[in-house]
């Protein structure tokens, strides 16, 4: 009997484990498309803060969800407060969401009124 | 009045405070983790001694003491889980997985305040029977916690 229950937790671990990790979206790439993508927008919100600064969008495709770097990364960057205004307008170089239907890109790089903050030094392909 | 009520959080001082600062969030968090830890592992143990899945030490002395540790987990929970919340009220009021985990907190909250005030918690905390109303409200203690617990990891993800 204890044999069983035992077996029985160890598998409903592992399987949870697996589940779980296949939805942690948002911390990392693996959610994001491989190549790296540019689009232009209109600025319509700045969030810059725990746990996540990011920018809302409206291109001519529709509204979207700019993730930037951590709020260190950020900072590091050189996006602070007051370095851009809702109506701006951005250009961003990044990975978007690996799912069509989910309007995130997470952002390597963001140009705005001519200066230029990279979230992701290292990560930025300028070849594609 | 939701609306105005998140926004004069969110441009509290307090709230702004943690929004600049490097240590508050991560450490915010860390108390909302220590005390989901604290509720989390008396009320699992609460909820299997009344459902009889434990049968250790008396009753009634378990409960006293389970109850109140879970309680003060619960209140530290709270308390960070609404400075968190105050960093950005109007984003969290529009993510699905946030409203849920409010939904289910209700719902634990209404059952906790039916058991506490239940004739047969009064019963079981003098040593009786424990009702089958009361096992059954341990058993959707035991299941909302946990959902809870889920759908606020969620949030990050919705």
């Amino acid at each position: 009997m204890r044999k069983f229950t035992d077996k029985t937790l160890g598998v409903t671990v592992v399987a949870v484990t697996l589940w779980a990790s296949s939805a942690l979206a948002h911390h990392g790439w693996n959610w994001t498309e491989d190549k790296q993508t540019e689009m232009t927008g209109e600025i319509t919100e700045i969030f810059i803060g725990p746990p996540h600064p990011r920018l809302m969008i409206t291109t001519p495709d529709g509204a979207w969800q700019v993730d930037l770097g951590n709020p260190r990364q950020t900072r590091d960057a050189g996006f602070v407060e007051g370095e851009a205004a809702v109506g701006d307008t951005v250009l961003i170089r990044g990975h978007r969401s690996a799912k069509s239907d989910e309007r995130i890109i997470k952002a390597v790089r963001a140009t705005i009124n001519g200066k230029v903050y990279t979230f992701y030094p290292q990560l930025v392909r300028e070849d594609e | 009045m939701l609306q105005s009520l998140s926004s004069t959080l969110a441009e509290s001082a307090l709230a702004s405070a943690i929004r600049h600062s490097e240590l508050a969030y991560p450490l915010l968090s860390s108390l909302h983790i220590v005390g989901i830890g604290i509720l989390l592992g008396n009320i699992l143990l609460l909820d299997l001694r009344l459902l009889g899945v434990l049968r250790q030490n008396a009753l009634a002395e378990v409960l006293s003491l389970l109850s109140r540790i879970a309680g003060l987990g619960l209140g530290l929970a709270i308390a960070s889980g609404l400075l968190l919340f105050s960093v950005q009220p109007q984003h969290y009021l529009h993510n699905p997985a946030f409203l849920l985990k409010l939904a289910l907190l209700s719902l634990a909250l209404l059952n906790l305040l039916l058991v506490q005030y239940s004739q047969s918690w009064q019963q079981a905390q003098s040593g009786g029977q424990v009702s089958s109303g009361l096992k059954l409200a341990a058993a959707c203690s035991l299941l909302l916690w946990l959902a809870i617990i889920i759908a606020g990891r969620w949030i990050a993800f919705a």
